[in-house]
């Protein structure tokens, strides 16, 4: 028993930086640099500043350095809510509505950010609805659609630690029901929030936005080709296809066309 | 200077005369070709009112500018497009352009279609003039157009201003008809016009003859004084002109199969147009006070949900106003002072009706009273003015004054103020005047990335993969157990050679009998635990014999048999342990380690 105590504390020990990432976050109102620190500001020196920049209205410098966060690696849905923020008071409709999609990602419950991209998407001159999972997709996996994709990672990660402490109890009490329909319960809630992200992973297609305020769609990846049609601004397609310097686009009727990789944003 | 030839004098005033004349004729000539790159054709010259015909521009070349149509007043001009035609022969490359209008003609009689002009390379051309003729009612197309024409009415041409005329307008057929459509229906600025229901159907005779009739009936509503034309309003519709397969004009209920699968008949294309009608528009009188534009026939009534109550309860007072005319203009009427109420008013409901033949609506005004003195009180009469185009002239409609009690407040009851004002359907909705995005993020986790990194990650990854792998460790240490107390020897013979070892490695080699006895009892301790037996009770012989049974060979275990011998006797004093013929080698921790692995090895896996 004492070796069974041993896992289950493992398992409790596991759980609890779960729990502790979706505390509140004290506010950051002021940079504190560390002494002796090096030249390249630091991640909260670029929130705070940025910060500032975008109240004081100068929305480009706000970008650039919500931009410099993005590129040392800082990822997450805070960020990119405030450079949709950024991009929309700058005038890139665009921009901002691939910053606020991948806001949703990460956050997929943050109501604030579901609001700005409602209001980014009434900017949008084509009359064309957002490429959005179907009902059914998301009604029967909404624990996928409701979680992040972290989230379900470590939700499955914890209830496979309660899976193998349930079948570690189970070798010293073999005929308990309870343990036994907990393993088998376990299993299934695991397989299915493991299952969800690799069939995401596995089948979902990438979301370009449109940036410019018109580009053109050609019927093959090459400027000569013929101009099948054209899209405006903030205007959001499934992509089916990507290549260097070309991606091809779907729009919901099934039409199709080239665009040159740089007139569009591609939300994974 | 002489330039005569052959005698003869060169005469220059007949050569410039020829010259002179051979410019005039290729003059000429280009100038009779002139027309000829513009031409204007018709499939027919001859059409009926109802029918209509093709009239195309062609022009040799490509035109400056598109053709300037000749004067064409009494015909409905509707373009149908341009054709671009690019013809080579014998090498020589000619370009044409065709414009192509239709012609709806609006009224019978013989008109001359003037020249359509274009410029072509900086040069006007013109085209030549022709006639066409268009028969009337009474010309030979008669009985063709009684098959089907259309009419216009109004209920009046003389109202007054604001009254509601109604527009009836009719489409009349009894040969089969396709698709149809209204072109046009504009009644333009000046009237205000609302859809009387939809299309109706129903059959009708004239003189004797039997029409399927559709009608559309709509109510205007002039809105100046003076004279007002009603354009005309025109008729697309498909007709079927042959029938191939049954001559006769009789319907027969094939027809309508006919009309499904195609008769094989030839169908046409008629618009058929309606007379423009005038209005003669009579200005208002001068209004008097209280009146807010109505027109038409109006009535008016008012009416409390209750005629007893107390000091501060409610009352609801319901004002209804309705008829027929220009309802779309019902507002509240004009309610007296009621200083001994306090009011509180409430959402009109409004309906219109279009669905009758006239348009009609009425209006509910509600409003709660509450008086605020005891004592007998009253609702005076409320007025209502509207013109009256019957009369000519303004009228007023008045409620009939409402009497009623009002009790003092029984004790320290407060005000009942919350008496439903039902039945309320005309809710507002909240108007959301402006938006804008939601403010930015200041929380320290923007600065933290979301998915997990450096030891985070690892941890994550351990709580992914460490788990199964304890557990496979728990569960081989648990089949471990169970075997053990399944075979109560196993444990002893897995762990014979190792314990044995053990305790040579801490043998005191070469002392006296103290060793010799420590080291018999290691070697009968391992015999006994590898074959399942007490070692400690077994003797010599006994060792030697089932170390054979174990299929240990003969040498080996008679090597064990003399060794425990030697040792007893050295435990006893009987045989010296160091020295000479001594047991020094056998008792020393290799000796003893070389014996027990010697045995170990030819135990191995074989069970007691």
């Amino acid at each position: 028993m004492r070796r069974v105590a041993i896992l289950a504390l493992f398992g409790a020990a596991a759980a609890i930086p779960a729990l502790s990432q979706d505390e509140e976050t004290p506010v950051v109102t002021e940079a504190q640099p560390a002494e002796g620190a090096p030249a390249a500001p630091e991640p909260a020196e670029l929130w705070v500043n940025g910060n500032a920049a975008y109240e004081a209205g100068d929305f480009g410098r706000a970008v650039a350095l919500y931009r410099a966060m993005r590129e040392m690696g800082i990822d997450n849905g805070h960020l990119h809510y405030n450079l949709g923020n950024a991009y929309l008071r700058a005038g890139e409709l665009g921009r901002s509505i691939a910053s606020y999609r991948r806001s949703l990602r990460l956050l997929p419950r943050d109501e604030d950010a579901d609001a700005n991209l409602t209001f980014a998407r009434r900017s949008a001159r084509d009359e064309i609805a957002p490429p959005e999972p179907p009902v059914l997709l998301r009604t029967v996996l909404f624990w996928h659609y409701s979680l992040a994709p972290v989230e379900v990672l470590r939700s499955a990660v914890l209830v496979g630690v309660g899976f193998w402490i349930v079948l570690a109890l189970r070798l010293y009490r073999p005929a308990s029901e309870v343990l036994r329909w907990s393993a088998v319960c376990l299993l299934a809630v695991g397989l299915a929030l493991a299952g969800s992200l690799v069939a995401h992973a596995a089948f979902s297609s990438p979301v370009a936005v449109v940036l410019p305020q018109e580009i053109d769609l050609h019927a093959a990846a090459g400027e000569g080709s013929v101009v099948r049609f054209q899209l405006h601004a903030g205007t959001e397609v499934r992509v089916i296809e990507q290549r260097p310097e070309w991606v091809r686009i779907e729009l919901p009727d099934g039409e199709r066309g080239w665009s040159m990789r740089q007139y569009l944003e591609v939300v994974e | 200077m002489d330039t005569s030839t052959h005698g003869r004098s060169f005469d220059w005033r007949r050569v410039a005369a020829l010259v002179a004349w051979t410019f005039l004729l290729v003059q000429a000539g280009a100038e009779s070709q002139e027309p000829d790159r513009i031409r204007v054709t018709v499939d027919r010259n001859q059409v009926a009112l109802g029918d209509q015909l093709y009239l195309t521009i062609r022009i040799e070349g490509s035109p400056d500018e598109p053709p300037g149509l000749p004067e064409l007043p009494d015909f409905r001009v509707l373009s149908r497009g341009e054709r671009r035609d690019m013809q080579i022969t014998n090498g020589r490359v000619s370009n044409s352009t065709s414009y192509n209008y239709l012609l709806i003609p609006t009224r019978a009689g013989s008109y001359e279609i003037g020249p359509a002009t274009a410029r072509i390379d900086g040069v006007e051309v013109r085209s030549r003039p022709f006639t066409i003729q268009v028969a009337d009612a009474g010309g030979q197309y008669d009985e063709q157009d009684r098959d089907l024409f259309v009419t216009a009415t109004v209920s009046t041409d003389r109202p007054w201003q604001g009254q509601q005329v109604i527009y009836a307008w009719r489409f009349y057929s009894r040969v089969p008809v396709g698709q149809g459509s209204i072109e046009s229906m504009d009644f333009g600025s000046d009237v205000v016009v609302e859809d009387l229901g939809d299309v109706r159907q129903f059959s009708t005779s004239i003189d004797g003859v039997q029409y399927s009739v559709n009608e559309v009936r709509k109510a205007l509503f002039p809105q100046r004084s003076g004279e007002l034309t009603l354009p005309q309003t025109q008729l697309r519709v498909q007709v079927e002109v042959e029938q191939a397969r049954r001559p006769s004009r009789r319907r027969s209920i094939f027809d309508d199969f006919d009309s499904l699968l195609g008769s094989g008949g030839r169908w046409a294309t008629k618009y058929l147009l309606t007379e423009p009608l005038t209005l003669d528009v009579q200005p208002l009188p001068p209004a008097p006070d209280g009146w807010n534009g109505l027109v038409g026939d109006f009535e008016i009534r008012a009416s409390l949900s209750r005629r007893e109550l107390q000091v501060g309860q409610s009352a609801t007072l319901e004002v209804r106003v309705g008829g027929t005319g220009n309802v779309q203009l019902l507002t509240e009427p004009d309610i007296p002072e009621l200083p001994a109420f306090k009011i509180y008013p409430d959402q009109p409901d409004a309906s219109i009706d279009r669905s009758g033949r006239v348009l009609t609506g009425r209006k509910v005004f509600r409003r709660a009273l509450v008086p605020l003195v005891a004592g007998p009180l009253d609702v005076p009469p409320i007025d209502l003015v509207y013109f009256d185009p019957e009369l000519g002239d303004y009228a007023t409609r008045s409620t009939e004054r409402i009497d009623f009690d009002v009790a003092p407040a029984e004790g320290e009851e407060e005000l009942m103020l919350t008496e439903s004002l039902a039945p309320t359907t005309g809710k507002v909705a909240v108007r959301i005047l402006a938006d804008d995005i939601l403010p930015i993020r200041r929380a320290a986790a923007g600065i933290v990335s979301a998915t997990p990194l450096g030891w985070r990650l690892w941890f994550w990854f351990a709580g992914g993969v460490l788990p199964p792998l304890m557990y496979l460790a728990l569960l081989a240490r648990h089949r471990r157990e169970r075997r053990y107390a399944a075979d109560r020897t196993l444990r002893r013979r897995q762990r014979a050679l190792r314990d044995a070892l053990s305790v040579a490695r801490r043998l005191r080699s070469g002392a006296g009998p103290a060793s010799a006895a420590e080291a018999s009892r290691i070697v009968r301790r391992y015999v006994g635990d590898k074959l399942g037996v007490e070692g400690s009770a077994l003797t010599p012989s006994e060792a030697e014999t089932a170390l054979v049974r174990a299929a240990v060979d003969d040498a080996l275990a008679a090597r064990c048999r003399t060794l425990l011998e030697r040792l007893e006797a050295a435990q006893y004093g009987l045989a010296p342990v160091a020295g000479g013929g001594g047991l020094a080698a056998e008792t020393s921790t290799e000796g003893l380690s070389d014996l027990i692995k010697a045995l170990d090895r030819q135990l191995r896996g074989r069970q007691p």
